[in-house]
């Protein structure tokens, strides 16, 4: 392992002028080598398809009469096709409500939160990693700690605390602490690819009379686009599932975020209508796979190199 | 703690403070009384949800500038909702509620009395059976009142048992239902599930038969002998063959209706001939059955089916105290009991309506899963029963989805035999009834 | 954490920058010098994260700390019972016993797992062709649903004992009947396959870091003649350790708080063999109401994370790159 170290380190001599950061390393050296390829494509293509078994069942599922779907959980193709589940499902549960009502206050949370934590926990990232003063430590340590507490048991002290700011009945704690970073976990997903970024850049742009928050805006924030990418996918999805929070939060039924909204078409106590359930389930992972395919590519197009000029 | 709370007003301070400023408007929406406003939650699934978001529009009709906002939620998230909302003491006025949770929330101050609105006649309880009324009553207050009525009942595949020629009697005693779970075994294969792991009701039901109440006061009513002798059911089922296997119940979702193991499952080995349910869940399970298979219910057995028997009311709704408009409440309660509209819109959805003439009223407009329902209820239950035990105590949660649950789990797999498992179960509830206390 | 950032007096840089009216402008100027010292600008930076933990995290974290120590049923008031909840935590309760056992179980065979899936097919995905964006999707869409109902019931159906798994064994031969569910010895593994197999966002990171390494090294490489073989195990895995680490992290932290694979698949069936921390502790406050409890458990859990995290971190030095040192 050590070995592997120092070799890393005397090939990252080389890296004194990383301008050319922006080329992929696939783009690099591929050999073309035809059978290789027809092989790799048939592994990947296979395996993709184990993986996405299981979205194809819930897809098919919703096509099934909802009384026929556990009776045919074996099969994957719907022996009789259905559109009611759909129907059923877009009329949600009260006349005035329907159902697409629920998947745009998630689009209006999901984004909101997502804009805010991703562009804070940069900001903060940028200062835990690469700015010194006191209490960085204290603030990382308080940062991790912060990770470790499970929602469950925070769930009933921050709903007492949120209502001493008046702030249930809203969507407040649902968008506003995450403008505040409050998840470690993207900050520190931050730091982890700011350090991957020389520090000579830094100082060359600092030559160039850059302040720190120029440093910030001109050098960090550019290069760190497949961070930024990969936070707002992650953040957007986890804040589309997240019910938790919207289930103390939201009182009024119109305002439902889709993820609560999914969990009612099924009540363990009465009958359950998982046909129309996972009709909704379908149409409501759709936002989320966009995200992921208009994204993906910005990840593998390599990082733009505009933001160098200091 | 004085410090703490110094501490706590201090930050609160400060950040609505902050909040005010960040935000412009702040957000007063908490705490403003509107005199004309109340809330009412439920728990349940999309019928449900239609028809009560129905039953707030006519009342907000019938009462002019009233406003009725409807929280629904499925059963788990509901009652993580409601205890949260009551530890912050904003509760809704009017929420749903079920007998095994209204004793805690009365022992904690939570619920108005609705005596003074019964006697003031906002609430009109004339055509409310005296037996079904006193559900609601614990010591001598009326706290709940029922929104319908249901009664135990196993519901069983009466195209298996009539093809394999045995009859099912009603009253049947725990001896001859195990001499039929033997014979449904032999002749078809079919195993039986004999409630497991699905709370404490058949043991209490069973226990009420001989004349005892299993939660008794702060402790158990039942001796190790009475659990050990439940408990032995599933042990000869299982060293028999007829019980389905522990293993079948791993990969079901427990108390699911869609996926009991009399309407589920494709090998004999996987399904039962019975299922102990309600008699409200009749239909649910029959629309699962898409191969002609046809359902049919009895009761419970027990030793003595007068003394076990007992008439359940499948919810409430209470008013709680965080509420700014109890009479309100109550008018809105008695609107959804008395008013022929509403009635009419909830149909059988929580039981049967409590309301006499109401039951009268929808009776013609019932399907046929309801009207067995209803039939059981007159020709079966109500001649055959007594008195429901008194509301479950705090902790009996406890052993209900916990200690029984998990103790039946040791004794199916073989891990303890009955005696043993009865011991030990009765130790546990003990300890967890008098901790709860 | 050392480092060699150049202390330019950055004040002096600044003042061609100013567009302010000559009234304030002294004012401004001294503010303007003391917002571009290194440690102020620090505190800028992080002001989110300091305001955000002080207003949203500290006031609950301290509450739920505090509830640990009393008996609190949620809807009812707390009162202090002192250590009692952490006594009986350790000495009563065999369940907390036997979920601490299962969960570190969970997350010392899926966390490893779970990243050498992420980080093998994130290296093959790296090849750019017509179908990556598919592949891409394809490989990280199982996180997108996450904990749904649909994957409990559809888990539960693979693993019973006429579900798919048993008939993919019966194609190869080997007629099945068991119950990966239902057998104490088993059943925890159909969990484990499920955490693997949403290593999606895990996969992620390391794409985005894959992409983070400049591609000189590898043309220096391959001039030099190293096979590709070489420069994966000289070049990429080297620069990659520090995006392991933190992946590392990451998901130990998660795998000790998992509570969705248990909670919508097993509940802990068959016989506990499945019971994770968080199910317990959730099933403590929320079942049965002994929310005090809870709280001191989520405690208890705290500090055995942050000792496996500090753990991690103390071996950070062996074998991650660091590009400082």
């Amino acid at each position: 392992m050590s070995a592997a170290i120092t070799s890393a380190s005397s090939a990252s001599a080389g890296r004194a002028n990383r301008a050319g950061r922006a080329n992929s390393v696939n783009s690099a050296n591929r050999p073309r080598i035809k059978p290789g390829r027809i092989v790799y494509h048939v592994l990947v293509f296979a395996f993709a398809l184990v993986m996405l078994y299981p979205i194809a069942w819930m897809v098919f599922s919703s096509f099934k009469p909802t009384n026929t779907v556990f009776s045919t959980a074996g099969q994957l193709i719907p022996t009789e096709w259905t559109l009611d589940n759909y129907a059923n499902g877009f009329k949600g549960f009260e006349e005035s409500i329907p159902f697409y009502r629920y998947i745009g206050n998630s689009l209006f949370i999901a984004v909101t939160a997502t804009v805010g934590t991703v562009f804070s926990s940069a900001i903060v990232a940028y200062a835990l990693s690469r700015l010194h003063f006191k209490g960085r430590k204290v603030l990382f340590t308080a940062m991790m700690i912060s990770m470790m507490l499970p929602a469950q048991v925070l769930m009933v002290p921050q709903y007492l605390w949120y209502q001493k700011l008046g702030w249930t009945d809203s969507y407040l704690p649902l968008i506003v602490p995450y403008c505040f970073a409050i998840q470690g976990f993207f900050i520190y997903l931050m730091m982890n690819f700011i350090e991957g970024i020389p520090r000579s850049l830094d100082e060359a742009a600092q030559i160039d009379g850059c302040s720190y928050y120029g440093i910030f805006a001109r050098v960090i924030f550019p290069l760190l686009t497949p961070a930024l990418v990969t936070g707002c996918i992650f953040s957007f999805m986890w804040r589309w599932d997240d019910f938790l929070g919207a289930l103390l939060y939201v009182s009024d039924s119109a305002k439902l975020p889709v993820a609560l909204a999914l969990k009612m078409f099924a009540d363990p106590s009465s009958s359950s209508d998982y046909g129309a359930m996972f009709a909704m389930a379908s149409v409501s992972i759709l936002p989320s796979v966009l995200i992921f395919l208009f994204f993906q590519k910005y990840l593998v197009e390599g990082v733009s190199t505009s933001g160098l000029k200091g | 703690m004085k410090a703490y709370k110094k501490i706590v007003a201090a930050l609160a301070a400060g950040a609505a403070l902050v909040s005010m400023a960040a935000c412009g408007t702040g957000s007063g929406s908490s705490g403003k009384a509107d005199a004309n406003k109340i809330t009412v939650a439920w728990w349940g699934n999309q019928q449900r949800n239609e028809r009560q978001a129905k039953v707030n529009k006519l009342f907000e009709a019938a009462n002019k500038g009233v406003t009725v906002d409807g929280q629904f939620s499925e059963w788990d998230d509901y009652w993580k909702k409601l205890s949260t909302n009551a530890a912050g003491n904003k509760m809704p006025d009017v929420v749903a509620m079920d007998y095994s949770y209204l004793q805690q929330y009365i022992d904690n101050g939570l619920l108005v009395d609705l005596d003074q609105y019964i006697k003031d006649g906002t609430i009109d309880t004339s055509n409310i059976d005296d037996n079904v009324l006193s559900a609601g009553k614990i010591d001598g207050k009326t706290y709940a009142l029922s929104l319908g009525n249901s009664a135990p009942a196993l519901i069983y595949n009466k195209t298996l048992t009539d093809k394999a020629g045995i009859t099912v009697p009603d009253n049947m005693t725990v001896d001859q239902f195990i001499d039929i779970s033997k014979q449904v075994y032999e002749k078809t294969g079919v195993k039986t599930n004999f409630r497991y792991y699905e709370a404490s009701e058949l043991l209490e039901y069973i226990l009420r038969g001989e004349g005892k109440q299993l939660f008794g006061d702060g402790k158990l009513g039942a001796s190790e002998q009475d659990v050990e002798d439940y408990l032995n059911v599933y042990q000869q089922g299982v060293k028999e063959g007829w019980h389905v296997a522990p293993e079948i119940f791993a990969q079901i979702k427990a108390g699911s209706v869609e996926q009991d193991p009399l309407v589920y499952g494709t090998d004999n080995a996987a399904r039962s001939w019975c299922s102990f349910k309600f008699n409200s869940q009749l239909n649910a399970m029959q629309a699962v059955l898409t191969d002609g298979t046809e359902l049919a219910m009895t009761n419970w057995p027990s030793a003595d089916a007068k003394k076990a028997g007992y008439v359940k009311p499948s919810m409430f709704f209470v008013i709680t105290k965080s509420s700014k408009n109890p009479k309100l409440a109550a008018k809105y309660i008695d609107f959804y009991t008395n008013n022929e509209d509403a009635v009419k819109t909830m149909l059988t959805d929580r039981g049967l309506p409590v309301n006499s003439k109401m039951m009268d009223a929808i009776e013609s407009s019932l399907d046929e899963g309801d009207q067995k329902s209803v039939s059981y209820l007159n020709d079966v239950v109500i001649p055959n029963s007594s008195a429901i035990n008194p509301p479950a105590p705090a902790g009996a949660t406890e052993v209900n989805s916990t200690l029984l649950p998990s103790i039946e789990e040791e004794v199916l797999y073989g891990k303890k035999d009955a005696a043993t498992a009865a011991k030990e179960f009765v130790e546990q509830a003990n300890d967890a009834l008098a901790s709860a206390k | 954490m050392s480092h060699a950032t150049a202390t330019l007096p950055s004040s002096a840089r600044n003042g061609s920058g100013a567009k302010t009216n000559g009234l304030s402008f002294r004012k401004e100027g001294a503010l303007r010098a003391l917002l571009h010292k290194e440690s102020v600008a620090g505190y800028v930076c992080a002001f989110p994260f300091i305001f955000g933990f002080l207003m949203f995290m500290i006031v609950p974290m301290i509450l739920s700390l505090w509830y640990s120590f009393t008996d609190y049923n949620i809807i009812g008031e707390a009162s202090f019972i002192g250590l009692d909840n952490y006594v009986e935590m350790f000495t009563q309760d065999d369940l907390f016993w036997k979920s601490l056992g299962v969960t570190f179980l969970f997350a010392l065979v899926s966390v490893p797992l779970k990243l050498v899936f992420a980080l093998i097919v994130a290296m093959l995905l790296l090849r750019n062709s017509k179908a990556s964006g598919f592949y891409r999707a394809a490989y990280y869409l199982p996180s997108i649903l996450g904990g749904s109902v649909a994957i409990a019931i559809l888990w539960r159906q693979m693993f019973a004992t006429d579900g798919v798994i048993n008939q993919v064994l019966g194609v190869f031969g080997i007629d099945s009947k068991f119950a990966w569910l239902g057998d104490t010895r088993t059943a925890i593994w159909t969990l484990i396959i499920l955490a693997v197999w949403q290593f999606g966002s895990s996969m992620l990171i390391f794409l985005a870091s894959l992409k983070q390494i400049p591609a000189e090294l590898y043309e220096a490489a391959s001039v030099d003649g190293a096979s590709k073989w070489t420069q994966f195990w000289k070049i990429t895995l080297p620069l990659l350790t520090p995006t392991i680490f933190f992946n590392l992290v990451m998901q130990m932290i998660n795998g000790f708080l998992a509570f969705t694979q248990c909670y919508i698949i097993t509940q802990g069936k068959p016989m506990n063999s499945t019971l994770f921390y968080m199910v317990h502790m959730y099933d403590e406050s929320f079942t049965n109401y002994h929310a005090g409890y809870g709280a001191a458990m989520a405690w208890v859990m705290l500090v055995l994370v942050g000792a496996v995290t500090l753990f991690l971190f103390a071996t950070k030095r062996f074998w991650v790159y660091d590009e400082e040192a």
